[in-house]
């Protein structure tokens, strides 16, 4: 979970010199282009970024094509010939204690896994850009109603507001992301409301306003525009915490419900034979941990791309 | 006679938490068509808050258009709704700004900035925006329009930025364009280059214009009338030529004095430099505002805020002893 620093990328002091070097160079060479290309450009530059990229991309494949290896039918049928099975040519991760294949349970996991946490922040993103907009923006009452909202929910622990959604609406998956997704929300409606109280300020806010441009207009071609990039870093780092939040609640039994392959929940299972078949908390725990260091991995290259003054 | 822009009575004040700022203390002009008009005074006199107020662009809260009246094309503006008014802005009172470093946005194209003020007031297809784009951005002296219309602002100079500000005022012909301070944050050189433009542009075009500066040199030769605005009252309102020969208020002659000159007319080899600090606009005037920096104060002053009064024609000024101040100018000259 710790923040990586692209410091352990650089070699000894003569190595780092050249790199000190050559982004100075290429960010003279990129200055002709748009803001958006030009933080692409130093994204693709950072070695450790470009891996969290090509790690969660293979991740995403493979989750992709999960169907074309393994039905559905082989991962939740069991069987008491092949329980408890250590890893083996056959099955690459071992079997669990009912005698499924554990590596097609985790390929099928990581859909359920990955999905939640995109839904998650897609909710947490979504809302809080709006109201944080909005917020923001209008500033009086308006501003003053919603950021008492907030408080509130700022008040409830995101995991007690989870357990009573689940309680209000039984235990799933689902239930748990709209809990974990409303639980964000707040975070995000104050992020984008400082950013948007600093940008509209900006004198080409005014300037569009004596220009004729509506409110909604101003809102989201000119000011969101200008906020977003810190807040889409968030989002990144955030997925990786979504992703361990509601794998921690299908552990704790509220989320995803047997047969279903969470890897939270596959953890859980796999808790109870630690001690014999550790192969079936190992390996659910390790896609947890890849999955989720590959996004941090991002988040930070996202960070130095968007923001280089901060840049060690 | 009608005028193209007529402002009765206009008071604005903002209200903090230390209290409420008189920042425009009811002041009347009107602006004809096609003329050009100099607002003068120094930080905080009203100016900007002044032509702000009249585009309902003053923040609320804290800001508040008290009273008065500002007849557009034979409509209040201070009567019309938001959407009535955000239609005249840009199509028929456009303004361009001080800072051409921070008045353009970022993160979007300079050519998608200039055709965004287009489309909701002019009815033209994508092709005829981007085309009229990149004659405005000729027309404001961009070298290779078509191609640097998708460059981003900080690909543009200084000066280049605000000739694109210019092509975006310019976009809808308005009737009136509002030129706030536009070569303060421009070199020298430059500066002259983009009054020039300006100029030129509002003599083709046939548009009203008002420079809002406190430079008196630079709307010498730029304007017919000046208003001269001090704590949010206007306190001389002439002819250039009046306002330079048969000055009628201390704070305009300070102003003149202050003002280097190469041929040292006015004053003789030193400035003279206005002694104190503006008022604090928390208070409410009961005075004249000059009083306490003015050379010329006797008690009267201290006792009554003079009114604008005619002095002579097309001449007004709100000083009780303007004929001394007179005086003392034709001496001087």
């Amino acid at each position: 979970m710790s923040r990586t620093k692209p410091q352990a990328a650089r070699g000894g002091t003569a190595a780092s010199e050249g790199i000190e070097i050559a982004p100075a160079a290429g960010d003279w060479l990129v200055a002709s282009r748009s803001p958006v290309r030009r933080a692409a450009l130093r994204f693709f530059r950072d070695p450790l970024a470009v891996t969290g990229l090509l790690i969660m991309a293979l991740i995403i494949l493979i989750t992709l094509i999960a169907p074309r290896l393994f039905s559905w039918e082989e991962i939740i049928n069991v069987s008491n010939a092949t329980k408890l099975q250590p890893p083996s040519a056959a099955y690459p991760f071992g079997t669990d204690n009912l005698g499924r294949d554990q590596l097609g349970r985790v390929i099928w996991g990581g859909r359920e896994s990955l999905r939640a946490g995109y839904l998650v922040v897609l909710i947490g993103l979504g809302g809080g850009t709006i109201l944080g907009l909005i917020s923001g923006f209008a500033g009086g009452w308006v501003d003053n109603l919603i950021q008492r909202c907030v408080d509130v929910l700022l008040a409830i622990p995101g995991i007690l507001l989870a357990l009573s959604v689940v309680g209000a609406l039984g235990p799933g998956l689902v239930q748990v992301m709209l809990a974990v997704g409303l639980a964000n929300i707040p975070d995000y409606t104050r992020l984008i409301r400082g950013s948007v109280l600093e940008a509209k300020e900006n004198e080409y806010v005014r300037a569009a306003r004596v220009l004729g441009a509506g409110n909604g207009r101003i809102m989201f071609r000119h000011i969101l525009p200008n906020v977003i990039g810190p807040i889409l870093v968030y989002a990144t780092l955030g997925l990786g915490i979504a992703i361990m939040i509601t794998a921690g609640l299908s552990y704790l039994g509220l989320g995803a419900q047997p047969p279903s392959p969470e890897w939270g929940a596959m953890l859980n299972l796999g808790r109870e034979f630690m001690r014999h078949a550790w192969w079936m908390p190992v390996f659910p725990g390790l896609a947890i941990v890849i999955a989720v260091l590959s996004i941090n991995l991002i988040g930070d290259g996202l960070q130095d791309a968007i923001n280089p003054k901060l840049r060690k | 006679m009608a005028h193209l822009l007529e402002v009765r009575d206009l008071v604005t004040r903002f209200y903090t938490e230390d209290g409420a700022v008189h920042a425009v203390n009811g002041i009347s002009y009107t602006l004809d068509e096609g003329e050009s008009l100099g607002i003068v005074g120094e930080s905080g006199s009203g100016k900007t808050v002044g032509v702000l107020s009249l585009m309902g662009l003053i923040p609320d809260p804290p800001g508040r258009v008290e009273r008065g009246e500002v007849f557009f094309a034979d409509n209040d503006l201070l009567k019309l709704s938001a959407d009535q008014l955000r239609d005249i802005r840009g199509r028929e009172i456009a303004m361009i700004f001080q800072d051409p470093m921070t008045s353009l946005n970022p993160v979007l194209t300079v050519g998608y900035q200039i055709a965004e003020i287009m489309r909701p007031h002019l009815n033209l297809s994508q092709e005829e925006i981007t085309e009229r784009t990149v004659e405005l951005m000729e027309l404001v002296g961009i070298p290779n329009a078509a191609s640097r219309r998708k460059d981003f602002p900080h690909q543009f100079s200084g000066g280049q930025r605000q000739r694109i500000m210019i092509a975006m005022s310019l976009a809808c012909n308005p009737s009136v364009l509002i030129a706030d301070e536009p070569t303060t944050a421009l070199d020298v050189t430059i500066q002259a280059q983009i009054i020039d433009l300006v100029k030129r542009l509002s003599e083709q075009f046939g548009m009203a214009t008002i420079w809002i500066t406190h430079d008196l040199g630079v709307v010498a030769g730029l304007v017919n009338r000046v208003i001269v605005m001090y704590a949010g009252f206007i306190v001389e309102s002439a002819s250039v030529l009046d306002l330079y020969k048969k000055t009628s208020h201390p704070y305009t002659l300070g102003l003149l004095q202050s003002l280097p000159s190469l041929h040292a007319t006015i004053a003789t080899d030193r400035l003279i430099p206005i002694e104190g600090a503006p008022p604090d606009l928390l208070q409410a005037p009961v005075h004249c505002p000059f009083a306490p920096r003015c050379q010329f104060a006797v008690d009267q002053c201290w006792q009554e805020n003079p009114p604008l009064q005619r002095v002579a024609s097309n001449h007004d000024s709100a000083c009780w002893r303007w004929q001394d101040v007179r005086a003392a100018t034709e001496q001087l000259a």
